[in-house]
């Protein structure tokens, strides 16, 4: 059963420079479904629209970003909820107790002058009401010391924490009041191995004590292949494969995903690695036809003229690719 | 203790060599110009159409030479100044003979401290506050308004927004007096009625001043806000459904202190030097006023007074602005 549903979304950010526009496609007919209580991964390379999904998904779209068309369903006590018919006050009340986040570079999204418990209390109260302020403040202690946070760390200031513990910190802030559904942005991103394990560790077992959905983006394919259960590779703001982790990495189907499984280190393998070959596309000046086929090695002459679909290859499997469409839309 | 090291103590350091500077320079400037306060005098006394014998000329000068410090080498009198600096005393004024030069500061003092400190607080917060929760709500009909008010006081002279408030509230519709602090021949008192007329005489010199004040701090706050709102932490709590009053206050107008501090504290210790132009306009007895006389009298030791109190003040503030600036931004704690 399905707890968010993209149907067609398109999400463009709509930038006025010196007198002309410039649209850049960053999400572009994606369609997914993200199932109750599984690990869902979004991979590909930097810059092809991953996070600009998470926003639209969340329903956050600030200008520049636009929605242009498509929808965005939550599955909520068995009601299905348009987030883009929502009221504000319906949608603010939805954040944090259905679905949380955890942005990008979540080292500068606490308040600088704010005690992190003063910041903790400003989520809890806004949603919860100030009454039981103390009642809630315990809360928070007992969850912090569950996670194996020092309570003490309640009472420093964000730039006294260390980036792993911030990181920390902010995925503790977004789980508090155990959200369904928690988005992760990169979360392991700019932080060294060691802590990057604790971080997921951490992730992992707030998801299995939830009970919840846990949205993990990165484009990192080694936290993929140790987290993810399903994974869903972009490319220039299209989604170009999904299916199952184990499926995926023993039997990649599009020639992108390939590239990216063959870019992991394996074990003992000492050889230099191979990136994806050439440069991923502007998002505002697209390639004709399949955005990939100017660095696709197997590319045919029709993937020059004209997009494939999202085809469903195998259950569970879909793949965005002429090699296995033959019959255009 | 790394607290005092670190940061207390260069900040001290500092504060002291730029006082002690400040003041050299109001020494020594005086005395590299060319002309000489003495001659002035005499020749002022002449050119009234008295008649001076060569002998009370020699008494004259000698007296003036005692009374504006400038007896023997300058190193003698430099050293003489600090002494008497040190004892509190900025020596005699020379057009209000023989009253000290601190007597009249500390007469002057009171009217310009009760105008421009009320008015430099009470604009800084209002600025702050309307600017914060305009930037918020930029879209809001009030704040379009508020724009353009602003927009149109703001670059407006002060003298001329001020002769305005003037001829309209005290001459068209006398509502209020045409100048001054007390009405002629009123005897300081503690009773209601003197508070109300010290009032009633102050509000003119205080609206103009907190206006035009008012509009600057409104424009830079909310320009300010603005640029936070785009911010990963007010965007980010935002998005986690924060309550949108805790946001204006505690994000954004909170952070938006940091930055407009400086110009509080800056503003401040220029409440020492006057509001020259706003206590000519209204004839208002502050230390503008005094420091306006004492030029145009060429009043040395007066003009070197009021100079010598606004460094320290200037400084001062500066300082004691440093020592809470860490109470406002824990960031710069232990730098
Ligand atoms: N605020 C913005 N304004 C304009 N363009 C943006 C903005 N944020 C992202 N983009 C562009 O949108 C595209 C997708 O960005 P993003 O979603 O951040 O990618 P990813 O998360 O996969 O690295 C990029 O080309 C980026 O330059
Ligand atoms: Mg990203």
């Amino acid at each position: 059963m399905w707890v968010i549903q993209a149907k067609g979304l398109k999400a463009f950010y709509i930038l006025h420079i010196l007198g002309h526009t410039k649209i850049v496609k960053a999400v572009n007919e994606v369609d997914l479904e993200v199932l109750e209580n599984e690990i869902y991964g979004i991979a590909g390379e930097s810059g092809c629209g991953k996070s600009t999904l998470l926003k639209a998904l969340l329903g956050v779209t600030i200008a520049p970003l636009r929605l242009i068309s498509g929808q965005v369903l939550y599955r909520k006590d068995g009601e299905e909820l348009d987030v883009y018919a929502l009221k504000p006050e319906e949608l603010r009340k939805l954040r944090w107790t259905f679905i949380a986040y955890v942005p990008q570079g979540s080292m500068s999204v606490l308040n600088p002058v704010r005690r992190l418990s003063r910041t903790l209390e400003d989520f809890l109260a806004s949603h919860e009401g100030l009454k039981g302020r103390r009642q809630l403040m315990a809360r928070a202690k007992d969850y912090f010391h569950e996670l194996g946070l020092p309570p003490k760390i309640l009472k420093a200031y964000p730039h006294q924490l260390s980036g792993g513990m911030r990181q920390r910190v902010t995925i503790a802030l977004a789980t508090l009041l155990a959200p369904k559904i928690l988005i992760a942005d990169e979360p392991t991103t700019a932080l060294d191995v060691v802590v990057q394990r604790g971080v997921l560790q951490m992730l992992t077992d707030i998801h299995r004590k939830l009970a919840n959905t846990l949205v993990l983006v990165t484009h990192d394919m080694g936290v993929h292949a140790n987290v993810s259960r399903r994974l869903g590779i972009m490319y220039a703001g299209k989604l170009v494969e999904e299916g199952e982790v184990s499926e995926l990495f023993t039997a990649p189907l599009h020639p992108y995903t390939r590239f990216l499984i063959k870019s992991l280190p394996k074990l003992g393998d000492k050889g230099s690695r191979e990136g994806v070959p050439g440069m991923p596309p502007s998002l505002s000046e697209l390639p004709s036809g399949c955005a990939f086929h100017p660095r696709c090695p197997l590319a045919l002459p029709i993937c020059r003229e004209k997009e494939p679909l999202l085809s469903k290859e195998k259950p569970g499997h879909r793949v965005r690719c002429w090699l296995y469409l033959r019959e255009g839309p | 203790m790394r607290f005092f090291k670190e940061y207390l103590l260069p900040r001290f350091l500092q504060f002291l060599l730029v006082t002690f500077l400040g003041i050299n320079a109001a020494f020594f400037i005086p005395r590299f110009f060319s002309s000489d306060p003495i001659l002035e005098t005499i020749s002022t006394i002449r050119s009234h159409g008295t008649y001076l014998d060569p002998g009370s000329v020699e008494k004259i000068i000698s007296d003036l030479k005692q009374l504006y410090g400038l007896e023997g080498t300058l190193g003698q009198q430099y050293l003489a100044f600090w002494r008497r600096l040190f004892r509190g005393d900025l020596g005699l004024s020379f057009f209000q003979f023989p009253e000290p030069v601190v007597r009249l500061i500390g007469r002057a003092l009171p009217w310009t401290l009760g105008l421009l400190l009320p008015s430099t607080l009470l604009s800084w917060a209002l600025g702050l506050l309307i600017g914060g929760v305009g930037g918020c709500y930029p879209e809001r009909r009030w704040v379009k308004v508020l724009d353009v008010i602003s927009m149109l006081v703001r670059p407006l002279p002060y003298y001329i927004f001020a002769f305005a408030l003037l001829i309209v509230f005290a001459y068209v519709i006398p509502w209020f007096p045409l100048g001054g602090g007390l009405s002629i021949g009123r005897q300081p008192e503690f009773s209601l009625q003197f508070i109300r007329e010290v009032l009633h005489y102050a509000f003119l010199p205080f609206a103009s001043l907190t206006i035009l004040g008012t509009a600057v701090m409104y424009q830079m706050s909310k320009l300010i806000v603005q640029s936070l709102r785009t911010e990963d932490f007010v965007q980010y709590a935002q998005l986690g459904g924060v309550k949108g009053r805790i946001i204006v206050f505690k994000y954004l107008v909170r952070n938006a202190m940091l930055p407009l501090f400086t110009n509080l504290v800056l503003s401040l210790g220029q409440v020492f030097g006057g509001a020259m132009i706003t206590e000519i306009v209204f004839s208002y007895p502050g230390l503008g006023m005094l420091l306006y006389n004492a030029v145009v009298q060429a009043d040395y030791n007066l003009i070197l007074g009021i100079t010598t109190i606004s460094i320290v003040a200037v400084t001062t503030g500066i300082f004691l602005a440093d020592l809470v600036y860490p109470l406002l931004d824990p960031r710069v704690r232990y730098q």
